[in-house]
């Protein structure tokens, strides 16, 4: 198990190096540059010339990146051009918005979605599965975006229950925050929550149609039993599946929403440096996002271990 | 075209309440040349006294010594006067946080290097100017106690009021001020234009500085005056720490300090209660600053949708734009006053004059007979939100000019086509950049493509986000055309393509720079406008650029905010908070 979990680690320094190199080409060879922009709109093509060569910017491309990506190596991202201050530190301000976002909205996906789900399957074709179902296909089908404005307009504007938007630090002030993040929460959560507890339902459905439960029923066992102790474990591994991708879904969902509810995440981070051509932002953000997800990905497999005995890793 | 441009001005009037073009060529003819307006600032000052600054700094922060202008009236519904004491609007009240919701997060906070207009609302809470505008834009004091200049105006000098202080406890100083300026003149485009022909900035002493410049310059004040990449004053020691780089302390002398500044999240500002300014009626941005409110947030707020609902729900009190299409919803919103303000910026299509097929003049004159202002205006800010007028200065500063206005809006496709055979245009397509950024512009563009099109041009919309529109604009290769605005300039010596031959465009010609030197260095106000008019007239006839319709400001603020809106304060270069209060 330790041998595999090192060599999937391993194969974190071959994806970082790829997407460090797509990144950075990606990012140079699109036009526009942030010497234009902090230059300003009145500034002569020589005040932006000069505002380049104050940057950095005018030097050779491959040289620029391994400026860079030696930095990296030393686990330094650099320097924001926009902000003033290094990547790791403008980073590390934004990993509480979008880790506490992104960790309330998979609790209220899972909250909502697997007892939806079990439902849903145990009362197959009755009217309270397609409403369950009808209900998830909204989750899904509605734009983050777009049911985050509802959420405002509903909760904020008309009810003044919830803030319409901003961030406040969880230590700071802990009821302001969790009324902050309530409605990103839900709005995030929902699209999650219907995913899942589509997902839910359909593999609940195969499992229940298993011979071991069928044994188990004849054994007497109830259904409450049957449904959360023997189904609900076997049909937990294709969820958890799901679950790895809703959760990097998630981080990606985020960019939206934290742009909606004005969040300062990583997400809304990335878009906004993407606007103003923050290289080094841009390309520390996105190295960090990639790695969070190789890591997830593999902590998934590794709760697989847990939740079906079945599977082992290393033997091989 | 000539009875629409009147019409529309007949509209706009009663609202903006502006001075007639007379009156303001009145004014102007004394506030231009530099002796004369030595008289007019001196008289600004209460006589040159400099000694009024201690007790001026108890008015300006005291609710309870603060006056009540005369007479002075109501427009649209905030019910404001200019008033620092007792209005309509009750009693001021001290205390609270504003809310300001900003379009995006300010590159730097460091105003000398940035024209971003949040930075120009916020900062100049905690940065001054030795001189600011009055609500006509006439050239008034601030940090300056008195100015004058020799006859042939090649010597400027500015005494500064005394007793006051930096947000640091420090006193301001000559010295203080050469620092700043001999930055700025390195950093600004204004400031290159002034510093580029001073040939000896003097600290005569402790308070007052002393210019001798290469040549006459008549516009000494107006250029030190509050602006974007304005001359802002720091101390001594955080210019000297910076260099050219950019500040990293945040030290004024205004009625706000710097607190706080956490990246897409905030800029806090508190008020300094040491504040010394200046004394007088308020009168845009001129005249006593009394700060009531106790904290002023400025929150970075991407999203158009968001920051409206923020407005209607009590998160925000001021937003710093908003768009047409929201205002009839907030109208009827009780908790929210919105206003249309007098214009602000006008449209503007720039042509690249240094390659392809808009350096030929009867092309460039084929695409100005071509295109109809009013259709643009209309897709870009709606029906009731702009005018017509030729004017490549805004008409309510004193520059407003008719020179080539029968070249301005012709929307003449079959001279257009004539041009176009004239010039033997080989239906290349033209190349048009725009963004959606701003959809105004966006919309813009595609009627412009639209009217060129009927021409008979062959147009291709290249639709970039901004960042790349900027950058590729800004190097003659890839593109002949590109649109977007330009906000209100005070002086036509601000206007980049007018003063610059290296701006986007490269519109270039002797007679134009025969024309910018001599608006430069004439220092009666009658002889700067002759010559401006013969820059709007080349502007026209060489087709520089094209200038489209004059966009009105909308204000959208909460109902809580009191004494502020177009009676108290200026919108052109960014509203200030001082003066007004927060309902609890």
């Amino acid at each position: 198990m330790t041998a595999y979990i090192l060599r999937r680690l391993s194969l974190l320094v071959p994806v970082l190096l790829i997407v460090g190199v797509l990144v950075f080409s990606l990012i140079h060879l699109t036009p526009g540059d942030p010497a234009a922009i902090i230059a300003g709109e009145d500034a002569t093509t020589e005040q932006i010339a000069d505002m380049r060569e104050r940057l950095g910017l005018n030097d050779p491309i491959h040289i620029q990146f391994f400026r860079w990506f030696g930095g990296v190596v030393r686990l330094d991202l650099g320097d924001s051009i926009f902000l003033r201050q290094p990547v790791t530190e403008a980073l590390l301000d934004r990993v509480q918005p979008t880790g506490l976002l992104t960790l309330y909205s998979l609790t209220l996906a899972i909250l909502i979605a697997v007892p939806a789900g079990v439902i849903a399957a145990v009362r197959r074709n009755s009217w309270v599965d397609r409403a369950l179902m009808v209900v998830s296909i909204s989750g899904a089908a509605i734009p983050t975006f777009f049911f985050g404005i509802l959420l405002i307009l509903l909760f904020a504007v008309i009810l003044r229950w919830l803030p319409s938007g901003g961030y406040v630090d969880i230590g700071e002030d802990p009821i302001r925050h969790v009324k902050s993040m309530i409605l990103p929460a839900l709005a995030l959560g929902f699209s999650t929550a219907g995913l899942l507890a589509r997902m839910v339902r359909s593999t609940m459905l195969d499992v229940l149609r298993e011979d071991y439960i069928r044994t188990a029923f004849a054994k007497g066992l109830s259904q409450k039993t049957v449904v959360l102790l023997h189904a609900l474990r076997n049909a937990a591994i294709p969820a958890m599946t799901v679950l790895g991708v809703s959760l990097a879904n998630l981080l990606g969902g985020s960019v939206v929403v934290e742009t909606v509810f004005n969040l300062p995440g990583m997400g809304r981070l990335v878009v906004e440096s993407v606007a103003r051509r923050d290289f080094p932002v841009i390309q520390g953000t996105v190295m960090v996002i990639a790695m969070i997800q190789v890591i997830v990905m593999l902590l998934v497999d590794v709760l697989y271990v847990y939740v079906d005995p079945r599977v082992r890793y290393g033997a091989d | 075209m000539a009875h629409e441009h009147s019409a529309d001005r007949e509209l706009v009037s009663p609202l903006n309440a502006r001075l007639s073009r007379r009156g303001l060529l009145k004014r102007a003819a004394v506030l231009g040349a530099g002796v004369p307006l030595a008289g007019s600032l001196l008289a600004a000052c209460g006589g040159g006294a400099a000694e009024e600054a201690p007790a001026d700094a108890t008015e300006s922060t005291s609710p309870a010594g603060a006056t009540t202008p005369p007479g002075q009236t109501t427009s649209g519904s905030t019910g404001s006067t200019g008033s620092t004491g007792s209005t309509d609007e009750g009693e001021p009240r001290r205390g609270g946080r504003l809310r300001v919701a900003l379009i995006a997060q300010p590159p730097s906070l460091d105003i000398h290097q940035t024209t971003g207009r949040g930075v120009l609302m916020a900062m100049s809470h905690v940065f001054e100017t030795l001189f600011t505008w009055d609500r006509e834009y006439a050239v008034m004091p601030l940090l300056a106690s008195t100015y004058e200049a020799s006859d042939d105006s090649l010597t400027h000098t500015i005494t500064l009021r005394q007793g006051v202080l930096f947000h640091n406890g420090q006193e301001l100083t000559a010295a203080d001020v050469i620092a700043t300026l001999e930055r700025w003149g390195r950093l600004s485009p204004l400031g290159e234009l002034l510093m580029g022909a001073t040939e000896e900035l003097e600290e005569v002493d402790k308070y007052t500085i002393r210019f001798r410049l290469s040549r006459p310059m008549g516009i000494v004040p107006q250029l030190l005056a509050r602006g974007g990449q304005g001359a802002y004053i720091y101390p001594k020691s955080v210019v000297e720490a910076a260099g050219d780089d950019f500040v990293s302390e945040y030290i004024g002398t205004g009625p706000y300090k710097f607190v706080e500044f956490r990246p897409d999240r905030y800029f806090l500002l508190a008020r300094f209660d040491d504040y010394v300014g200046p004394t007088g009626e308020p009168s845009g941005y001129a005249g006593s600053k009394a700060a009531y409110i106790d904290e002023l947030e400025f929150i970075p707020v991407t999203d158009d949708a968001a920051r409206v609902a923020g407005l209607q729900a009590g998160d925000y009190h001021y937003l710093e734009e908003i768009v047409a299409d929201e205002i009839e919803m907030l109208r009827n919103d009780p908790n929210v006053v919105v206003e249309i303000l007098p214009v602000r910026s006008y449209g503007f299509i720039g042509l690249n004059h240094a390659q392809g097929p808009m350096s030929n003049l009867t092309i460039r004159r084929a695409v100005q007979a071509a295109l109809s202002i009013r259709e643009q205006g209309l897709a870009s800010h709606g029906e009731g939100f702009f005018e017509l007028g030729p004017g490549i200065m805004l008409p309510i500063t004193v520059w407003d000019s008719d020179a080539g206005a029968e070249l301005y809006n012709q929307a003449n496709p079959v001279k257009a086509r004539q041009l176009l055979q004239e010039a033997g245009y080989d239906g290349t397509p033209i190349r048009w950049l725009t963004t959606q950024d701003d959809l105004g512009d966006y919309n813009s563009a595609v009627v412009c493509k639209q009217q060129l099109e009927e021409a008979g041009f062959s147009v291709e919309l290249i639709v970039l986000d901004e960042a790349t529109l900027f950058t590729t604009r800004s190097q003659p290769e890839g593109w002949d055309v590109w649109n977007g605005a330009f906000i209100l300039r005070t002086d036509p010596t601000q206007l980049p393509f007018l003063a610059s031959c290296d701006y986007s465009g490269w519109w270039c010609s002797p007679e134009k720079e025969a024309a910018f030197e001599r608006l430069l260095t004439e220092t009666e106000f009658e002889k700067r406008y002759e010559a401006f008019e013969e820059l709007q007239r080349l502007f026209y006839e060489e087709v520089g650029a094209i200038k489209q319709q004059n966009n009105y400001g909308i204000m959208a603020k909460s109902a809580k905010l009191k004494n502020f809106g177009p009676e108290t304060t200026l919108f052109q270069l960014e509203p200030e908070f001082v003066n007004a209060w927060l309902e609890e």
